[in-house]
């Protein structure tokens, strides 16, 4: 099954927007390039619309969280049961039929990685999915374990200082990351030993096979992980870093990734008291590479990542890292960059076609397809919104 | 008096290029070409916008404040009782708290501030003005007081672990009992004054406004039972399912209903019906819609989002900017002193550096009562 999309605004993300067509064929990018003059077994005349790679979220809940009820028998986003749950993984407690996904397509989202939640320093292993509604569960799966999960102050507090009395402080926070970490290099070193699941997945993170990605919003909580990591010998990556504008250049110094958002939401907790609009501003500005934009549905609507990606831009982040916020830096962040993330030949095909530029919130997705595929048409469908 | 000159003024419905002179915190006069003489100090609106000052008529700010973080600055829901019908707003807001400094700087010159909806009744509300630190300055007095209620899941979900009401028959119920008692009350010659009683008696006369947070269909048809049973003047806020149905909508025609949050996520009981199409289908219907952020569910600096998600449904851009002027002013019944850019209006402005439809507008300015109060750092 080939398609040809004939004279749309490319923008490839990767190199400069330019007017012309685009050829998918058996689910790649085949052809992207001014004049294409081969044959397609369907074309759509795209003038006027806006062609870009499907957007990525790189931290969400979709399908974990349970939108449909909202109640606790639907909710497997945090497992409570002990602060430390590097065990499980987020693929495990998907809702296929969650109705975020539907959300997601409609937005143009084609790729979405689901973490576990932020209750434990050690939360379990997230999951990338192709977000095509079109297959199976099984067959969405692109990254099997695509990062593993850990959080810091006020979550982990609140949760097991309730729940068990297994948290108070800060302090315990790193304590249990810390014991963890250890407790897997010891059961390393064991000849004979039972299999322990737990220490099997930290240890994916220890030997760098698996990336660590810290839910941390103060710039203190971001110290104290590379504190801990710089121990262990490992580097990770950051979630939310609401305070990262603090601490931009140790940041930047450190080559780490950053993952900044949900931006919208209001201050109902002390740590994100001092979270603006400018902070991916500040990071780029410091040389921190490969800045994520992140919505983490259900806390913002996936169809915000576009928005937040606009107005971080209008607050300082250049429009050409706002793109890439949302489309190639979650790639590269999830490890995934030569498969999606930009229109280039032999990529996937995840591709949306929009009427108005993407970075103007007001736009509509009239097409998104995933691997080649329509995933989701307006005409057929109905705006989703 | 002070002359605005030659701004790009949103008037009766478009664009024009008009000077607004204004006195004693009133416009005076809107029209082009106004001869400026050396009383005015004139202000240069060439390269500006300006809108009428964006009205929520649905905001817990300063009641619910952001910064404090739980228990130490929530004063939002008395669930000391499920019938709180004599406590007011006004007695807990702190004109400090960050989220109404925000409302100013994006434009928001007027906000109605509500007790939350884990009660029955919930208590008075109130009208502000967003800038100022003493409250009572701040307040725009409304034409009929303003009482918040609440039916349906909250009230349930917020009692039913205390084992005060379970069902919706026990709210709707609670509802008919306390207003039978105020008539009783209001019948009574001789009598201790109850706070409570008055304030319902006032709903039963007339003289106030129930202000109804309502989400499922099955509760907005008890509302309208009830309301129509005690004949009580009455608002739908959030009717996030009143799109569902448009026999139940074609029959609700003359409430006034407020909208949204709607750019939220995470659906529950109350919001599976939740979308911004709900908009366009009563908008069809001949609903004067207003639009809420219910801050700081949003918070006010980022309500104009809803702006512009409301714009991908492709409609009459007047008719979305009517949502956060004019149509609010008419909830509130200050129609006659906010909400357009109108001869004998307080001068409220949101004045941007373009189209307010564009990401890239800035609010650069915002006035209240002809006074530069903020605007987007």
């Amino acid at each position: 099954m080939s398609t040809l999309i004939k004279n749309a605004t490319i923008h490839p993300v990767t190199s400069k927007e330019f007017v012309g067509d685009l050829l998918i064929d058996n689910g790649k990018i085949v052809d992207c390039s001014h004049k294409i003059y081969a044959q397609a077994d369907e074309t759509i005349d795209a003038t006027g619309l806006h062609c870009y790679p499907g957007m990525i979220e790189e931290h969400c809940h979709i399908g974990v969280h349970g939108e449909k009820t909202n109640q606790a028998s639907d909710n497997d986003t945090n497992e409570w049961s002990d602060p430390i749950t590097a065990q499980v993984r987020a693929l495990d407690g998907i809702k296929p039929f969650d109705p975020g996904f539907k959300d997601a397509i409609g937005a143009g989202v084609t790729t979405l990685n689901i973490y576990p939640g932020s209750a434990n320093p050690m939360g379990g292993i997230g999951v990338t999915l192709k977000n095509d509604l079109t297959v199976t569960y099984e067959k969405r799966i692109i990254k099997e374990e695509s990062g593993f999960k850990m959080a810091m102050g006020e979550n982990p507090k609140r949760a097991h200082s309730e729940n068990g009395k297994k948290i108070i402080t800060r302090m315990a926070t790193a304590e249990k990351i810390r014991s963890a970490f250890r407790k897997a290099l010891d059961y390393d070193k064991k000849e004979e030993k039972p299999y322990d699941m737990q220490c099997e997945a930290i240890l994916k993170v220890l030997k760098g096979e698996l990336q660590a990605h810290v839910h941390a919003h103060q710039a203190d909580d971001i110290m104290t992980v590379l504190r801990i990591f710089d121990e262990f010998g490992i580097k990770p990556s950051f979630e939310h870093t609401t305070e990262g504008h603090l601490v931009a250049d140790e940041l930047a110094k450190r080559d780490i990734k950053c993952a900044v958002g949900p931006l919208f939401t209001a201050r109902y907790k002390m740590e994100v008291n001092r979270r603006t609009l400018k902070t991916p501003g500040i990071l780029e500005k410091a040389g921190v590479k490969d800045i994520t934009l992140i919505t983490d549905h259900p806390v913002i609507p996936i169809n915000n990542l576009p928005i937040e990606a606009a107005l971080a831009c209008k607050n300082g982040l250049s429009k050409e890292e706002a793109l890439r916020s949302i489309t190639i830096n979650p790639a590269i962040n999830l490890g995934l960059d030569d498969r999606i993330g930009s229109l280039e030949i032999d990529k996937d095909a995840d591709i949306i076609l929009t009427d108005r530029e993407l970075l103007d919130p007001t736009h509509r997705v009239l097409y998104t397809f995933v691997n080649g595929k329509i995933a989701y048409s307006m005409k057929e469908e109905g705006l989703i919104i | 008096m002070i002359l605005f000159k030659n701004g790009k003024c949103w008037y009766e419905g478009e664009f024009k290029k008009l000077d607004i002179l204004v006195q004693d915190g009133r416009i005076k006069e809107i029209a082009s070409g106004i001869n400026p003489d050396e009383t005015m100090e004139q202000i240069d609106m060439d390269q500006k916008t300006i809108y009428p000052g964006f009205i929520d008529p649905h905001t817990h700010v300063g009641v619910f404040e952001e910064k404090a973080g739980g228990f130490a600055g929530n004063d939002v829901n008395e669930t000391s009782s499920p019938v709180t019908a004599g406590v007011r707003a006004l007695d807990g807001l702190n004109p400090l708290d960050p989220g109404i400094m925000e409302a100013r700087n994006a434009g928001y010159t007027t906000v109605c501030v509500l007790p939350g909806s884990a009660n029955v009744i919930g208590g008075e509300g109130v009208v502000i003005k967003t800038a100022g630190t003493v409250a009572d300055e701040m307040v725009v007095k409304t034409p009929k007081k303003i009482v918040k209620m609440a039916f349906g899941r909250n009230p349930q979900w917020h009692w039913g672990g205390r084992k005060t009401l379970y069902t919706r028959l026990q709210v709707a119920a609670l509802v008919r009992d306390n207003l039978n008692k105020a008539k009783d009350y209001m019948n009574k010659e001789e009598k201790e004054y109850d706070y409570n009683m008055e304030v319902l008696s006032g709903l039963l006369k007339k003289e106030s406004v129930a202000r109804v947070h309502v989400a499922n269909l099955e509760d907005i048809e008890t509302i309208k039972r009830i309301m129509e049973e005690y004949d009580i003047l009455y608002t739908l806020d959030h009717a996030t399912a009143l799109h569902t149905d448009k026999e139940v909508a074609e029959s609700l025609k003359d409430v006034p209903v407020i909208l949204g949050p709607l750019n939220v996520a995470g659906k529950s009981y109350q919001t599976y019906d939740l979308t911004f199409k709900s908009v366009q289908i009563l908008n069809e219907l001949g609903f004067k819609l207003s639009m809420m952020t219910d801050a700081p569910v949003i918070p006010l600096n980022y309500g104009i989002i809803q702006m512009w998600l409301i714009d991908k449904l492709r409609m009459d851009r007047k008719n979305i900017l009517d949502m956060f002027t004019i149509n609010p002013a008419k909830v509130l019944g200050l129609e006659d002193e906010i909400g357009s850019l109108e001869k004998g209006k307080y001068a409220d402005f949101a004045v941007t550096d373009g189209d307010i439809f564009d990401v890239n507008t800035s609010i650069r300015d915002t006035y209240i009562a002809g006074v530069s109060v903020g605007g987007e750092s």
